[in-house]
């Protein structure tokens, strides 16, 4: 179904039904718990600042390359900084972002957007409504189907696909084929950064993505790829974390700054959720019949074409990426639950920078751009930090609301758009 | 000893059963804690939380991992899919805090969490027959009700109220459990006996019974009529019917090994009366021939399972 015809107030209760379908089965509300990162105190407070960011991000990103159909096509490729959850992350975190800081201010103007001492970013309804609105006609330009989600009635869908024949074709053509133990170090390399990629960026997904999955000939493969876009996190050391602590980097950086590793699996069931998480089971080295390593280089901003990386590398590299991830944590779980916060309130921020890198921003100007959103961040920072992470989560107003949604007690879950020229919502397509 | 469900979750990553020593880690602390550790044999990891950030650093060392959080999407469970590591989650029931390290842990494929807990030592012999003679009187007022159990009785009531096979509150009962503890304790003794053996000690039994039942009737009758050459009658008869339980007891001993207790109460008995103390042919409140002949008699029917013939 195409969301080109729907209003926003439409694209609203598409986009609560679908957030419904993950609460209940992907996501139950309140598992949101780190060992490291305060959650969800800190996405209530990253969530209001980044979607108070995002009018203006979106503005840069079609300026440099059109509309979202252009856009979801250019990300539409093995190891893009933007990815699926990023695309339907922009309708995410503009309805979350949204109604956290409307439940934290509620005499707020909708109309106007955030406001306060020092805050320049704004996002009024109309600009949530633009940001939905963009955020659903990319996704459908980014998957192959065509559809803004896997599935219109559930969580999880049979595939999220971005390649067409030829490409999945080709890739899986130049996939090598492995013995059971060189599948199992290839399987433990994807282990080591997914569970690294799940301690930088702060408990969430925003660096990996995974499509597929591609049927291959007739015999029953079928390729999936797993992506992780990030793997040196260049940017942050420039984290402002209080007490002047600073993120480290490793002396033993990882070869490549980003990796994609390619599947080619027999006898796996695959099901697929609405931010490029695919989920196998079975998954051990029996089902893995060949294999490659993909990379765009050594900077994760600036791209030098895809290139491959030998297959029998994926040992030394898990182990690399063991020692790396055993570094970053030790950093981390020596700060104290404020500085742990604004690294999680901090990276979240990150995402803004992979857009407009996918959009074709040089790395000077994603660096010039990481000063402009953490200075705009700051006021809006400054104003929840301190109030979210004094809130056990069962007294954060939002997590409350979307508890009392996701166990049916409550009907609706976002407040309505209210247009800057009434009721009237076509301004904001 | 046996192995108790305490919980059960879904078991969201390589469902099997798995047994191993549980290691709750719910917290930095714990974590760095586990991560300074010489990699030694692999535990079950017990947590909390459902997040791969902070546990997936010490995952590749699990055997298998439970959270009392999670569903089957949850990060942890990615991560320990791709780690090739067993994982339930929503173990809600299990009490972390209430988890020493090192219990023997056992996860099943059904998601259920199961741990091993050590039974309190079995009751002894001397123990058993306490509980035996309790349950023969239904229940007493006190350790004076209860005679011919030794000088160890006060310690063997604790035992067994600990083990919970009676209760001493008010009234000393057998429980529901001591009752089964003393089906199963026959039942160890009957296993050694066949039928013919059985129907032999019953039969062979009967006519003893009868015999001690009508010495104990003319004692009573003599002593009521303080009559003194009743008594003697009645003591020589009751040596005499003695040899023949003597003789009973001896053919049967090597496949009831306990009957030797009754020799030597029935003895100690015996001897008593012929030294002198004929309280010790009857009278309710000592070890007299009478009350240990109640027991062997009841002994036996339970044992053997028989009835007891109509008076």
């Amino acid at each position: 179904m195409t969301t080109d015809a729907l209003t926003a107030a439409e694209l609203l209760a598409l986009e609560e039904r679908q957030l419904y379908y993950f609460l209940t089965a992907v996501r139950p509300v309140g598992e949101e718990k780190s060992e490291l990162y305060p959650e969800p105190q800190y996405f209530n407070t990253s969530f209001i600042s980044v979607a108070a960011q995002l009018p203006r991000v979106l503005d840069q990103i079609i300026a440099r390359v059109g509309g979202p159909e252009a856009y979801g096509a250019k990300c539409q490729r093995i190891l893009s900084s933007a990815t699926a959850l990023h695309l339907s992350g922009l309708a995410f975190l503009a309805t979350w972002g949204r109604e956290m800081w409307l439940l934290d201010e509620p005499n707020a103007d909708r109309r106007s957007g955030f406001v306060g001492p020092g805050i320049r970013s704004t996002m009024s309804d109309t600009d949530a409504a633009r940001v939905l609105r963009f955020s659903y006609q990319a996704v459908s330009h980014y998957r192959r189907d065509g559809k803004a989600y896997p599935c219109a009635t559930a969580a999880l869908g049979s595939e999220y696909r971005i390649l067409n024949e030829t490409e999945a074709g080709a890739v899986g053509g130049d996939a090598a084929g492995i013995d059971e133990q060189t599948a199992f170090s290839v399987l433990r390399l994807l282990a080591s950064i997914r569970s690294l990629s799940f301690l930088m960026e702060g408990e969430t997904r925003e660096a990996l993505m995974m499509h597929g999955p591609y049927t291959l000939g007739d015999d029953g493969r079928q390729l999936v790829i797993f992506e992780c876009c990030d793997l040196h996190w260049s940017l942050f050391p420039n984290f402002p974390i209080p007490g002047g602590v600073r993120w480290t980097l490793p002396g033993e950086a990882f070869p490549v700054a980003n990796l994609a590793i390619a599947l080619v699996l027999r006898d796996t069931n695959v099901t697929a959720d609405r931010f490029g998480t695919l989920y196998l089971d079975p998954l051990g080295p029996k089902q893995v019949v060949a294999a490659s390593l993909l990379t765009r280089g050594a900077d994760a901003y600036t791209d030098t074409g895809l290139s491959s990386i030998p297959v029998t590398e994926a040992k030394a590299l898990g182990r690399l990426c063991d020692s790396i991830q055993e570094h970053m944590f030790l950093q981390i779980a020596g700060w104290d639950l404020r500085q742990r916060m604004a690294a999680g309130v901090l990276q979240e921020h990150m995402l803004l920078l992979r857009m407009l890198s996918a959009a074709g921003y040089s790395r000077a100007e994603i660096e010039t751009e990481q000063l402009q959103v953490f200075e705009s961040s700051e006021p809006i920072i400054a104003r929840y930090f301190d109030g979210a992470l004094a809130r056990p989560v069962e007294q954060l107003p939002f997590y409350q609301r979307i508890g009392a949604f996701a166990a049916g007690q409550s009907p609706s879950l976002f407040t309505p758009l209210s247009m800057i020229d009434g009721s009237d919502d076509k301004a904001a397509k | 000893m046996s192995w108790e469900t305490v919980a059960s979750g879904l078991f969201a990553s390589f469902p099997m059963q798995i047994d191993g020593e549980a290691r709750v880690v719910a917290g930095l602390k714990e974590i760095l804690a586990f991560m300074r550790e010489p990699e030694g044999d692999q535990s079950i990891i017990v947590t909390n939380v459902a997040g791969g950030s902070a546990v997936s650093t010490i995952i590749r060392r699990a055997k298998a991992i439970i959270s009392t959080i999670g569903g089957p999407n949850s990060h942890i469970v990615i991560v320990a899919r791709d780690y090739n590591v067993p994982c339930i989650v929503g173990a809600a029931g299990l009490d972390l805090a209430a988890l020493a390290a090192g219990t023997r842990m056992r996860m099943c494929a059904d998601g259920s969490v199961q741990l091993w807990r050590e039974a309190a030592a079995a009751p002894t012999d001397a123990q058993m027959r306490v509980l035996r003679n309790v349950a023969f009187a239904g229940a007493v007022s006190g350790a004076d009700g209860l005679v011919g159990l030794g000088p160890d009785l006060s310690l063997s009531l604790s035992a067994l109220a600990t083990a919970g096979l009676i209760e001493i509150e008010g009234l000393i009962a057998p429980t529901q459990a001591g009752l089964d503890a003393l089906d199963t304790w026959y039942a160890g003794d009957r296993a050694a006996l066949d039928a013919a053996r059985v129907d032999a000690m019953h039969a062979e039994f009967r006519p003893l019974d009868v015999r001690v039942k009508r010495v104990a009737a003319a004692w009573q009758d003599a002593d009521a009529r303080n009559n003194w050459d009743s008594r003697m009658s009645a003591i020589e008869a009751l040596a005499a019917v003695h040899a023949e339980a003597m003789s009973y007891i001896d053919r049967h001993e090597k496949f009831v090994p306990r009957l030797d207790e009754y020799r030597k109460r029935l003895t100690l008995a015996i001897e008593r009366v012929m030294n002198g103390d004929t309280n010790y042919v009857v009278k309710v409140t000592l070890d007299s021939y009478h009350t240990i002949w109640f027991q062997f008699h009841e002994d036996l029917l339970r044992l053997l399972r028989k009835e007891r013939d109509p008076e």
